[in-house]
């Protein structure tokens, strides 16, 4: 698992740095970025295993940049704390892994991350 | 109860249409009938008196036209130049005395004659032996002849001379300068009166005349065909010449016309039209009127109910827009402490990774903090979840892993401990994770409050029916039963903490899912069941 690495997109510092730290703490290599252009940035730069990226962000947002990158790899896990009806619907339609309802309990968040990994 | 008491009750209790109408109209028609042949009889008795004055008048009519035929010749007779007395055999005339004497006998019978070119016939007569048939004696007619003209009879009362019974009577003979009148006497061939011809005088009455006051057939002098003497209605006396005479008469038809005569039938049959018409109008009316008013009431009532129902509908939407005010501001505050808590829970499990474990002081500063922040979250997201419910995400969900990853977010309180009997073969669950989650914090949290001073929670859990349920007990000591009722009301608590909101929100998420959720309570606790359809497990393949 040591090779698996993870991008982390979220507009909020405090949940993308603490998100990250966990990933690092498990053994993943961890990239981040802050909204969505800089999510397709960095992507084209390096190669990713998985991307763990907010819906809701400033400019372009989480289902427009999956849009973008089309089919996996990388995997993409989508994360709301808003949690609408259509939101859920466009983000499945997109090829989301699956969504997850922010707050997300650590356990769980390394649950799925492993589950995206292993798909 | 009186027997009106218990028609009324009876009235009020069942609205019946037909009784007190029909009555009130049958009155109606009873009276307006009645009133009708009242006036149809007194109509008769007017038509009756009417019938008798013009009798009355009629015969004072033919009275007078007697003695005014009468009066006439007499007057006549006095002033006249030349009387002519038919009676000898020389047309000698009269003297002056002679022609007074005669007068005294004349009654008011008058006939006309006519010359017809062969001599003077009587063309109209009026009297006794004044039929027209009659050829008058030629001395008459040569009077007439040299007279050269038409003229009036005048003639005596029957009177007995010589043995005969005699008729005299004079004629004016008109337009005859000097005057003249002549007179003539016949022996009357027969003892009585002959009937005569239809008479001008009496018109439209049949009647005769006496010479006498009284109905003397002897003194009988004319009737008019068909009348039978003696059986005159009407019987009047009048004056002529010296003597008084006797008039009786009938009405030869109803004298008052047709259309009088039947005046009281046309007042009986429209008497009863009128007041069938009337009684029926009223019926109608009446019929009408009940069932306006039976209307009306019906419309009031519903009327009443209408605004009875709009006020509790208006009392459901202040209701619901304050609990929307609500929710907007929950929902508001709840999206910016979602992140907040998430990011702390987020550092506490850092934080636990990197110092946790080995110092006890640490661990329970760490999960003070972790069961703060998972409380914090429990509540924004109730809020969340009331204000704006979501459709559940379906998907697989291990009961066992959801209970580890529930009891790991809200550890049991020191005091506490959890029992999980849970069967190793229990099927996952089909539901949305993150709503599941959020039931059983609720209900996990709410055991915990419950036992203060600390207890069991068990948590079991079967498969029936292709359903899984899912118990949470706790050893609190119960709910009482007016509680039960209003658990899953929103905003309902019976902790001196919390909004009330869990045990509501928990029980839509699960109805959302087709499942349900249910209270217990005994002597030894509360029990909540989460009632969830089972996943469908796919059958092995067969190879």
């Amino acid at each position: 698992m040591s090779a698996a690495s993870v991008l982390v997109v979220d507009d909020e510092v405090g949940m993308r740095e603490t998100v990250a730290d966990i990933l690092t703490a498990m053994g993943y290599a961890v990239g981040t970025a802050t909204n969505g252009d800089d999510a397709l940035e960095q992507l084209r730069r390096a190669t990713y295993s998985l991307v763990l990226m907010d819906i809701r962000m400033p400019g372009r947002d989480g289902i427009s940049v999956l849009r973008e990158i089309g089919k996996p790899p990388p995997a993409v896990v989508l994360m709301t704390a808003y949690a609408g009806d259509d939101e859920l619907q466009a983000a499945a339609d997109a090829g989301s892994f699956t969504v997850l309802h922010k707050p997300v309990p650590a356990g769980r968040l390394l649950d799925v991350v492993a589950q995206a990994l292993a798909a | 109860m009186t027997d009106q008491e218990h028609a009324g009750a009876e009235r009020a209790g069942t609205p019946r249409r037909r009784g007190p109408v029909r009555l009130l109209s049958a009155g109606l028609f009873v009276l307006l009938a009645a009133g009708g042949a009242g006036i149809a009889i007194s109509s008769r008795r007017v038509v009756h008196d009417q019938e008798k004055r013009l009798l009355d008048q009629r015969a004072a009519e033919v009275g007078a036209l007697f003695n005014l035929s009468g009066a006439r010749l007499q007057e006549a007779l006095h002033t006249a130049s030349t009387v002519v007395d038919l009676t000898g055999d020389d047309a000698a005339a009269f003297s002056k005395t002679a022609a007074a004497a005669v007068s005294n006998r004349l009654v008011g019978a008058m006939a006309v004659v006519q010359d017809d070119g062969t001599g003077y016939r009587l063309v109209h007569g009026q009297g006794p032996g004044l039929d027209a048939s009659r050829v008058l004696a030629e001395p008459v007619l040569s009077t007439l002849r040299r007279a050269g003209a038409d003229g009036v009879f005048v003639s005596t009362p029957v009177f007995e001379s010589d043995g005969q019974r005699r008729l005299g009577y004079a004629v004016l003979v008109p337009d005859l300068t000097p005057r003249t009148v002549v007179y003539a006497e016949s022996v009357l061939a027969r003892p009585t009166v002959s009937p005569n011809r239809q008479s001008q005088l009496f018109s439209d009455l049949n009647g005769a005349v006496y010479a006498g006051s009284r109905r003397d057939p002897a003194q009988l002098v004319l009737s008019t065909d068909g009348f039978r003497p003696g059986s005159g209605a009407v019987a009047k006396q009048f004056q002529l010449g010296a003597g008084t005479w006797l008039l009786e008469v009938s009405p030869r038809g109803p004298l008052v016309s047709s259309l009088a005569a039947r005046q009281p039938w046309l007042y009986l049959i429209g008497g009863l039209l009128a007041a069938f018409l009337v009684a029926a109008l009223v019926e109608v009316l009446l019929r009408r009127r009940q069932f306006a008013l039976a209307l009306v009431e019906e419309r009031t009532g519903q009327l009443r109910q209408s605004l009875t129902e709009l006020d509790e509908a208006q009392d459901r939407l202040v209701h619901q827009e304050r609990l929307a005010a609500i929710g907007q501001l929950a929902s508001a505050v709840g999206h910016e402490l979602r992140n907040p808590l998430g990011v702390l829970a987020n550092v506490f499990f850092l934080l636990r990774q990197r110092v946790g474990g080995d110092d006890p002081w640490i661990e329970r500063q760490l999960a003070t903090g972790e069961r703060e922040v998972g409380a914090a979250t429990l509540i924004v997201s109730d809020l969340l979840e009331f204000s704006r419910p979501r459709q559940p995400v379906l998907e697989d969900v291990d009961v066992a892993a959801m209970i580890d990853e529930v009891l790991s977010v809200a550890p049991p309180p020191s005091g506490v401990e959890v029992a999980r009997r849970l069967p190793a073969d229990l099927p996952p669950m089909r539901a949305d994770r993150a709503q599941l989650r959020q039931v059983l914090l609720n209900l996990v949290s709410n055991a915990y409050d419950a036992m203060p001073e600390g207890g069991l929670v068990v948590v079991d859990g079967e498969e029936q029916d292709g359903r899984i349920r899912l118990r949470i007990s706790d050893t609190g000591g119960g709910f009482a039963e007016g509680a039960r009722q209003r658990l899953f009301e929103p905003f309902f608590t019976t902790k001196a903490k919390g909004i009330g909101l869990g045990l509501a929100v928990s029980r839509r998420i699960v109805e959302t899912h087709g499942g349900s959720l249910e209270a217990s309570s005994d002597t030894t606790g509360a029990s909540f069941t989460v009632a969830l359809p089972a996943a469908v497990v796919p059958a092995p393949a067969a190879s």
